[in-house]
């Protein structure tokens, strides 16, 4: 971790909170809207910021996400900062067409004259504990064949805050979705000050010989867990937490699984044709030859996301452990 | 039938008249008697209506004129052919004669007769009785329904005093009255329907003791009559050059007449050179063309009430505006060529323009998407304090996406400098405005939204200017949106992959073609009128235009492509990430080693 001046104690929502206290402190023309956000959000991290920079900056919108993406990308376009909110990851969808189809063409459609890269849109991911089928899941995998979109994942409080400033800051419309299982669990150390974090750039969180482990999000605590579990049994896990899951870092991951010779991949999305799919090609592609055991992924099942069985379908650290000791055999 | 521009007058041949059209013509007889009961219903109820709304002014909010037109309905946005003269024989009257009838007797008919007065008379007496009934047991309902509104009356005051009193008691005299419906059982006064400025949300809770109401309502009342009702009022159609060419008493032009020369002749050289990319089209020459034929007034009268600084977000049919602005014939055809004069780098289909000097955000083919962004950029000028707004234009079709909805909405509530622009032009595609939409057109959806709106005559050069010029005025001064409905037609086909004369009803379009409907012609009866224009100087203007337009296309057909290495992988991101490198490369090492298969003679070289 970079010296970024003093720290405070601080959970994930906190964090994202800071983030967009600086955010509209540096740049005038940073508003932050979407649903509920006026009273400081659903899950606190808009608290605070309507009585700092007022109504007009700090707003509720209609209750449609196509508008406020839309709404967004308009305002993006013609110089502004717009940072929008999805209340959950689970709703983007109605804004799927405005991410996809608009904010993601608008500079290549333009050859460059037109672009709309002050735009970020938050939104709360990921398995909670309770969410069910649309409270709970985790569509990064459907932005990642986006060309034109970033797209990242914080693992917590520190990189939360630090990544979601690059991408407010970054020239290309970015996705930020918040692991909202760690909104309170996940407590760090972080800078009160201003800093960014690089955007596809992977983080190797735990150096290791024997396995390579890459996971984004919630998936890096379990990884950790798992870790430790893998320890006892004698072999040294490799972990990494990819952060940007669009335009991502292979070179981290090549870089590892040459040295390891193996590659486990976990998300909590459903197995087929989530992001895992894409490293392994390309790691199978650019490792061949340095590769001791066939990638394994580690993933959510090819199923909705399920109320009263989440404990099943997550792929949580024991699985995770399994997978580990399957490639090492 | 759509090849033609517009036309210059006289009727139709009246050869090859057949039994069909007598059968068409006493056919629109029925159909027009039919409409004029039915508006004639419609006006009465809705006088009925807007008696009941506290007399509200039933004419748009940015009209400041008395004389409306006569109210249509939707039905009648299509303008009905004239009825076809009738030569030769006369067709009959199929379906009104029965089948061969039997010649009765004499005493046959009188019994009958008789058994059928007898019939009739004791019917008669039935219906008298059972009248008789229904009236008495209407007035017994009625009188128990108003004892007990009285009852509930005398109730609810004699609650209502007795809360005054505890309240005072409590409170003492330092409590006032309520602001408003302090008298008991009185509704507020319904403000008028139109004026969207003067309708605002209560933000305040209601005060003690007070009636209750809705926070959500703009105006609350209550009523015992039950009333499940699709009524509207009227929205007029606001139109100041009349069919003969002639501005409506009140009215004077809001530019000079020379300015309207030059505007005429605007629309004669666009609608010229828009019918010739049609044609290039159709040789080959380019791969697909969206006409802007019919729309001429709608396109030169908005687009030149407006400011360079506003922001446009079109849909693909406004030519018109882009090149009032400084889009030149050149700009379009690099575009529609795809060659390196197009700043869109030549990745979209023909018509997706984009210029960054003029303000023109590109055009995407995904409808609708462009109108949130307009809301958007709307409110980021309001943020700002600058004076300049947003414009999207849209068809009657692509306000039926959920963007049209989401977008009027947030720029409504939001308060965004942004003015809608709806060309309602009959079609989308193919699809007609009755498979559309069952509503009061575009323009009601406005006063939903709460928005500032007026419907205008697009086919209307002046109307159309003089409401965009109003509309820009509300929207920039008083950073309010305001949605505008053209009411126009799309006299060309959807586009070069569509031939309407499959869909498009006969007679349709030589009724919108008529010299006085003819957004263009309208506007030459103008100028003749006023002496300032001739058949001869007509023709020297088309002759000019085509010419230009030959000599651009020899220009810009010779003109290379962007290069293609840069062409495809840059402007995808700021900056080219890892693997656009990588499939720069490997693009580039193929095209190396097969030279052969990628024709690259028509792009620029990646110096």
């Amino acid at each position: 971790m970079a010296d970024h001046g003093p720290t405070e104690k601080m959970n994930l929502f906190t964090a994202v909170n800071g983030a967009l206290h600086i955010a509209m402190e540096t740049d005038p023309t940073a508003c932050v809207f979407g649903e509920d956000v006026a009273f400081g959000g659903v899950f606190r991290c808009s608290i605070d910021l309507r009585e700092k920079f007022g109504p007009h900056r700090v707003f509720n919108t209609p209750l449609s996400e196509q508008g406020i993406a839309g709404f967004a990308i308009g305002m993006a376009a013609v110089g502004h900062t717009a940072i929008a909110e999805m209340q959950f990851a689970d709703y983007i969808f109605p804004a799927f067409d405005q991410l996809v189809n608009e904010a993601a063409k608008f500079r290549y459609r333009a050859g460059g004259v037109w672009d709309c890269g002050g735009l970020t849109v938050r939104s709360a991911w990921g398995a909670v504990g309770h969410g069910g089928h649309y409270h709970s899941q985790c569509p990064e995998a459907y932005f990642a064949h986006t060309p034109g979109l970033k797209v990242v994942v914080p693992r917590g409080p520190y990189q939360a805050k630090g990544l979601l400033l690059s991408c407010i800051r970054d020239r290309n419309p970015c996705v930020f979705f918040e692991p909202k299982a760690l909104y309170r669990a996940a407590v760090d150390q972080v800078p009160v000050g201003d800093y960014n974090l690089p955007l596809s750039k992977a983080d190797v969180v735990q150096e290791g010989d024997d396995i390579t482990c890459v996971g984004w999000g919630t998936q890096v605590h379990r990884m950790l867990k798992a870790a430790e579990m893998a320890k006892e049994e004698g072999i040294s896990c490799e972990i990494i937490d990819l952060q940007t899951i669009l335009p991502w870092d292979v070179h981290t991951i090549e870089e590892s699984v040459k040295k390891t010779g193996r590659l486990l991949v976990t998300h909590e999305a459903p197995l087929t044709q989530g992001f895992g799919a894409e490293i392994a090609a390309s790691i199978t592609e650019r490792c061949f030859f340095s590769l001791e055991a066939p990638i394994k992924r580690v993933c959510g099942y090819d199923v909705p996301f399920p109320l009263i069985y989440e404990k099943f379908y997550l792929p949580d650290e024991y699985k995770i452990f399994e997978g580990i000791k399957e490639v090492c055999a | 039938m759509n090849g033609g521009g517009e036309a210059s007058g006289g009727g139709e041949a009246s050869s090859h008249r057949t039994v069909l059209d007598a059968i068409h013509q006493m056919e629109h007889k029925v159909l027009t008697a039919i409409q004029q009961l039915e508006e004639r219903l419609s006006r009465l109820e809705s006088s009925v209506t807007s008696a009941a709304v506290s007399g509200a002014n039933p004419s748009a909010a940015l009209s400041d004129s008395t004389s409306k037109p006569p109210a249509r309905s939707r039905g009648d946005l299509v303008v009905p052919p004239a009825p076809r003269p009738v030569t030769g024989r006369t067709a009959g009257t199929p379906g009104v004669q029965d089948g061969a009838p039997r010649a009765p007797s004499a005493i046959d008919t009188t019994a009958r007769l008789m058994e059928e007065d007898r019939r009739r008379a004791e019917e008669a007496k039935l219906r008298e009785e059972q009248a008789r009934k229904h009236r008495e047991m209407e007035e017994a309902r009625k009188r128990q329904e108003q004892e007990q509104k009285q009852r509930e009356e005398e109730e609810k005051a004699k609650k209502r005093a007795l809360l005054d009193e505890k309240r005072k008691a409590l409170l003492g005299t330092l409590v006032q009255d309520g602001p408003t419906n302090s008298k008991p059982g009185v509704g507020r006064c319904a403000p008028p329907l139109f004026s969207s400025s003067v309708r605002r949300l209560h933000t305040t809770p209601p005060a003690r003791g007070t009636e209750v109401y809705h926070a959500g309502l703009i105006t609350t009342e209550f009523t015992t009559s039950l009333n499940i009702s699709k009524q509207s009022q009227v929205i007029p159609i606001f139109r100041v050059l009349n069919y003969d060419g002639e501005l409506d008493a009140g009215w004077e032009l809001p530019f000079s007449k020379e300015e309207m020369l030059d505007k005429y002749k605007f629309m004669v050289r666009l609608s010229v050179w828009d019918d010739m990319m049609y044609n290039i089209q159709r040789q080959g020459r380019i791969s697909f063309y969206i006409q802007n034929m019919g729309e001429e007034a709608a396109q030169t009268g908005s687009g030149s009430a407006l400011s360079i600084d506003d922001h446009l977000w079109c849909q693909y049919r406004e030519l018109g505006v882009l090149m009032w602005r400084g889009f030149t014939l050149e700009d379009a055809l690099d575009q529609c060529f795809s060659t390196k004069g197009d700043e869109g780098k030549g990745r979209q289909m023909p018509i997706s323009y984009t210029k960054k000097d003029i303000n023109l955000q590109t055009i995407s083919t995904p409808l609708t998407t462009q109108v949130p962004h307009a809301a958007g950029s709307g409110y980021a000028f309001k943020l700002a304090g600058e004076k300049r707004c947003s414009v999207a234009y849209f068809g009657e079709g692509a306000a039926s996406e959920g963007d049209f909805h989401a977008a009027l909405n947030f720029a409504s509530v939001l308060k965004s400098q942004t003015i809608f622009i709806c060309r309602n032009n009959g079609y989308a595609i193919s699809t007609p405005v009755k498979d559309q939409y069952a509503g009061d057109g575009i323009a009601i959806r406005g006063l939903a939204y709460g928005m500032q709106t007026c419907r205008i005559d697009g086919n209307d050069l002046v109307a159309v200017y003089i409401a965009t010029k109003k509309a820009r005025e509300i929207c920039v001064n008083n950073s309010e949106p305001v949605l505008l409905e053209f009411m126009t037609y799309r006299m060309g086909h959807h586009s070069t992959s569509d031939d309407s004369a499959q869909y498009r009803p006969e007679g349709e379009f030589e009724a919108w073609n008529q010299p006085g409907i003819n957004p263009i012609a309208r506007v030459r009866k103008f100028l003749v009128n006023a002496g300032m224009w001739d058949a001869d100087q007509d023709a020297e203007l088309r002759r000019e235009a085509k010419s230009t337009m030959i000599a651009e296309m020899k220009k810009g057909e010779k003109k290379k492509r962007y290069p293609i290495i840069p062409g495809v992988f840059d402007d995808v991101y700021d900056q080219r990430p890892w693997n656009l490198e990588e499939q720069a490369e490997s693009m580039q090492a193929h095209l190396a080693k097969y030279p052969q298969q990628y024709d690259q003679t028509q792009y620029e070289s990646s110096a």
